[in-house]
């Protein structure tokens, strides 16, 4: 359904943030996108929305060029304050914009499918409330329950559960698991927690500054994979609890340079 | 976002106060640094004209109570005057104009332009740029010119002229609004500076222009006029002297009331306002000419609802010397022009001619024809 | 602090809204009809209503000749420009506040005012009056100042919200000096006074033609923002987040700008520069009516003509002489907006 092809893309022209990005999602698929700070996650999510153009290669959706498609794209960016306090209704019926002409005005259908949107990620009842008194978790599904009233083919969200309690990460992350079942959709969040990816993704998306590995989230995150690519060592360990075999992603230790005794992270262990 | 925008905000102000209060402190310096220069140059000159005899230095009182050391009235040749209106005691009481070197402009424009010429001759050569915005002087330009003397209008006029080593002379009385009493005072205070002794003072001008009004008056029993003293009307804002303002001395002593009373100096009005009060006469200080509202094509204003419009009764106060309508060396004429225009019964304009003529061959020695004496009373032109 | 929205948007709540609408409308008609019967020269109001039955009837009373001017000459329409110029101002506000997402923003952000009060202080510089050159310099200068503002922006390649708003204190600056260079070289007898009593910001003396030289603009101009109500909303969450949700937040920005131009240029041109009214009028919109831009425009426009027919109301009634009525509204909005402000909860 999503298909990128060596993408890249740079601010300057000397020097590029992305390189040669190729990944495809299939339906009902969640996809990770993982990597250092700075390394340009969110970079990426922006080319895939259109909002920044590849300098080379492209993304498709369904097909089509995804900046072409942007119509089908549903976008969730952090949670945040809002200058004016609108209620959460009205935040939710914003993401019936694109379905509009300039001069229109919500209509019954328009809030019909918003209400939708709100039972679906379960705060109906918090329609009538203001966005700036909500909790930072509540605000963050009132966002996904926005770019749902869009009727979006494909979610990306900007690292969801950022800011958030053990409990609400955890509904969050379930909440998309469960749309992108149902809805039939596909979703591309970035995340900074591997058990996240390793919980709810299907696919994940290793970036580096010139490199990026992509497939199941067990065979990207690999011991040597992440010691390359965040510099520490770390295992997967599977245990079995309550008759459940549940993957747990471990980090040991800052890997060490081996010829240094001062022992100074390793920086960049990929040579580009 | 808005923090940023609140920082930057402050920032900018912060720059551009430290900017302005930098700069005003260099040039305050700077200026303050020069007047001193000048003073140590002047000085010198001075040391030699300090050898005229002792006794020949005197000292006067301005007008704004300061005390002020003074060379003898025949050393004074250059003479600087900042407020308007007073430069028209100076050309009657002065025997050579020529001694007059810089002035506000605003002295010419509400004078005619004729009179001007009979009574000044240079006036068009006199130095007029040295005024900022018209109303404080600039510095150097002043030093430029040279002056033995600068007459100026209170305080807010003394910026700029201060600590030059030049006598200034104040000729604000403070609060004082009877142009009786001021064009007196100026007179008087002129004739002592320049040593001028004359059979006509302003002060006899005065008892004998009271003593006309007082007398063609005592016989008019109806009740008062009204009388509103429009000061301008430019631009569709129409702006009147309420009380505490020269208007109150002349509609006393012209046998009117002022029938912006109510209001306080002065002060714009509306048109609606001017309903209200409906005075039976409009006198015209400037801007729009009465001619203009009489014909009614003042663009947005109508004026053919207004009682004076309909009895033709808007009149522009005459300009001579100055204009009659503030305090000048023609101003006893002021009460007595009124009269013959609210009260033609009393004193008919031909009267009122033949006193016009006489005054200005005893005050000024100068022979007006009856023709041009018309010409000033039949008000002004529009002017574009 | 914010009213209850019960469920607005349901039928019911919109209803309400539309009762809300018509509440503040009979209000300014209310606001307006009264103020037709206030003013200096003394008109009993049982007159009054004669002449508005003369009005209807087509007759005119010669006894009253002096009052059917006063009142339909005088009066009508400084009410109706007093009503339009602070529909426009507020709604100008309540706009520019939502593209630029900051609630301190006021209609002279873009320079708009300056520009305008420019060519207004121009036009009595060259002609000595208020005539039609001077407002057509004004509008002109208006305009321009918004385009040079606006092009400006497009200087810089990621223009950003905070680009337009250091644009317009450029351009404002420039403008400003400008204006004291006029009223520096400005002839002290006749021509500054005017210049400042201009600037001062007045309804006096305005008529039928003033009023046909501002209804087209400000009346187009309120339109459109109207029309483009909802999509503020949009714009206010910020460009990216707009772009997100599929909108080209540019495009209507400048729409949006280009309307608010015309109608505070035309609004200068009329009355001066009159400030906090755009200020002050969409924030007590906010805590009656709510943030949506759908409800605020509309609520704020009227809102906005009754406040400031009520204002000049007071201006031209407190004392003889005219009180400029930039003063009054400074003088009564800002300790309504520090009220407001002092109760307000952390939300802007």
């Amino acid at each position: 359904m999503l298909q990128v092809k060596g993408g890249s893309f740079g601010y300057t022209p000397e020097k590029a943030i992305l390189n040669n990005i190729t990944f495809t999602l299939k339906e009902r698929e969640i996809l990770a996108v993982m990597g250092p700070n700075g390394v340009g996650k969110t970079t990426l999510l922006k080319c895939l929305m259109g909002i920044l153009k590849w300098q080379s290669g492209h993304s498709k959706l369904d097909g089509k060029d995804s900046s072409e498609a942007r119509i089908k794209i549903g976008y969730v960016p952090q949670a945040h304050q809002f200058s004016f306090p609108y209620s959460v209704l009205d935040m939710v019926v914003f993401g019936r914009a694109k379905y509009m002409s300039v001069f229109a005005t919500p209509g019954k259908e328009d809030y019909r499918i918003a209400k939708e949107a709100l039972e679906e990620v379960g705060i109906l009842h918090l329609s009538d409330k203001s966005c700036n008194r909500l909790s930072g978790g509540q605000l963050q599904m009132v966002l996904i329950a926005r770019a749902l009233a869009g009727e979006p083919r494909l979610l990306i969200l900007d690292e969801p559960e950022s800011h958030l309690d053990f409990y609400n990460q955890l509904t969050i992350l379930e909440i998309i698991k469960r749309l992108t079942k149902e809805k039939k959709i596909a979703c591309v969040m970035n995340t900074h927690y591997p058990n996240h990816a390793i919980k709810v993704a299907d696919q994940v998306l290793l970036l580096n500054d010139c490199k990026s590995v992509f497939g199941k989230p067990i065979e990207v995150l690999t011991q040597e994979n992440v010691r390359a690519y965040f510099g520490v060592d770390s295992a997967i360990v599977r245990t079995r609890i309550l008759g459940k075999e549940i993957s747990t992603f471990v980090i040991l230790n800052q890997s060490l340079s081996e010829n240094e005794p001062g022992g100074a992270r390793i920086e960049h262990k990929i040579v580009c | 976002m808005k923090k940023m925008i609140l920082a930057v905000l402050c920032i900018l102000l912060a720059a551009s106060l430290i900017g302005c209060g930098k700069s005003q402190a260099e040039t305050a310096q700077a200026e303050t640094a020069q007047a001193e220069t000048v003073q140590a140059e002047t000085e010198k000159p001075e040391a030699t004209s300090a050898e005229i005899p002792s006794d020949e230095a005197r000292t006067i009182t301005d007008l704004g109570g300061n005390v002020i050391k003074l060379p003898p009235a025949s050393a004074i040749n250059r003479v600087v005057v900042m407020n308007p209106p007073s430069i028209s005691m100076l050309l009657s009481i002065l025997p050579d104009t020529k001694k007059i070197i810089g002035a506000n402009a605003n002295a010419f424009e509400r004078a005619n332009p004729e009179i001007l010429e009979k009574m000044f001759p240079e006036w068009q050569n006199v130095e007029t740029g040295f005024m900022i915005d018209g109303f404080v002087a600039n510095t150097e330009e002043i030093l430029k010119l040279e002056p033995d003397l600068v007459f100026y209008y209170g305080n807010m006029q003394k910026p700029g002229i201060e600590n030059l080593g030049i006598p200034i002379v104040d000729m604000m009385i403070k609060g004082e609004n009877n142009p009786e009493k001021v064009s007196v005072a100026w007179d008087n205070l002129m004739r002592e500076i320049f040593e001028v002794e004359a059979s006509t003072t302003l002060a006899k001008e005065w008892e004998m222009s009271n003593d006309k009004a007082q007398k063609a008056l005592s016989t008019y029993e109806g009740e008062a006029k009204s009388a509103i003293y429009l000061l301008s009307n430019m631009g569709g804002v129409i702006t009147v002297f309420g009380s505490g303002t020269y208007a109150d001395t002349w509609f006393e002593k012209g046998g009117l009331v002022n029938a912006a009373s109510d209001v306080k100096g002065q002060s714009e009005v509306s048109m609606e306002q001017m309903h209200e009060w409906d005075p039976d006469y409009i006198f015209v200080f400037k801007g729009t000419p009465a001619s203009v509202m009489l014909a009614n094509q003042v663009k947005g204003q109508d004026w053919s609802l207004l009682s004076a419009y309909e009895h033709e009764a808007i009149f522009d106060i005459p300009q001579t010397i100055f204009s009659w309508g503030a305090p000048c060396s023609d101003s006893p004429l002021m009460p007595l022009w009124l009269i013959s225009k609210s009260h033609p019964d009393l004193l008919d304009e031909d009267e009122f001619s033949k006193l016009f003529k006489a005054y200005y061959e005893r005050v000024y020695d100068i022979e007006l024809d009856d023709e041009f004496i018309q010409s000033i009373l039949n008000g002004r032109e529009e002017t574009k | 602090m914010i009213l209850a929205k019960k469920d607005i948007k349901s039928m019911d709540g919109q209803k309400r809204i539309a009762n809300k609408l018509l509440a503040l409308f009979g209000l300014l008609i209310v606001v307006m009809i009264l103020s037709l019967f206030l003013g200096r020269y003394s008109i009993r109001p049982d007159e009054v209503v004669r002449l508005f039955k003369g009005r209807m009837l087509l007759e005119s009373y010669s006894d009253l000749k002096v009052a059917e001017h006063i009142i339909f000459d005088v009066r009508l329409p400084r009410v109706l420009i007093a009503a339009l110029v602070g529909a426009g101002l507020s709604i100008v506000g309540a706009s520019l506040q939502g593209i630029f997402q900051n609630p301190l923003v006021s209609p002279d952000i873009l320079g708009v005012s300056s520009g305008a009060g420019f060519g207004a202080a121009l036009g009595i510089l060259l002609t000595s009056g208020a005539g039609l050159i001077t407002a057509g310099l004004s509008f002109f200068f208006g305009l321009l100042s918004v385009l040079l503002t606006l092009s400006l922006v497009r200087v810089k390649e990621h223009s950003q919200t905070m680009s337009y708003i250091l644009a317009g204190i450029i351009v404002t600056s420039v403008f400003t000096a400008l204006t004291s260079l006029i009223k520096y070289v400005a002839d002290t007898e006749d021509q500054l006074p005017s210049i400042i009593f201009w600037l001062m910001g007045s309804f006096a003396n305005k008529n039928f033609d003033d009023l046909q030289l501002i209804i087209a603009p400000i009346l187009i101009g309120i339109l459109g923002l109207t029309a483009l109500r909802w999509r503020l909303n949009i714009l206010s969450l910020g460009d990216e987040e707009a772009f997100s949700l599929g909108i080209n937040p540019k495009r209507i920005r400048i729409a949006a700008i280009l309307f608010s131009t015309v109608i505070t240029a035309a609004c200068v041109m009329a009355s001066g520069i009159i400030g906090w009214v755009g200020l002050v009028i969409p924030h007590i919109c906010r805590q009656l009516f709510g943030v949506e831009h759908d409800t605020l425009l509309p609520t704020s426009s009227l809102l906005g003509a009754s406040f400031m027919v009520i204002v000049d109301c007071a201006a031209r009634n407190l004392t003889s002489a005219e009180i400029p009525i930039g003063i009054l509204t400074a003088l009564i909005g800002a300790p309504f907006f520090a009220l407001i402000y002092s109760r307000m909860k952390g939300e802007v």
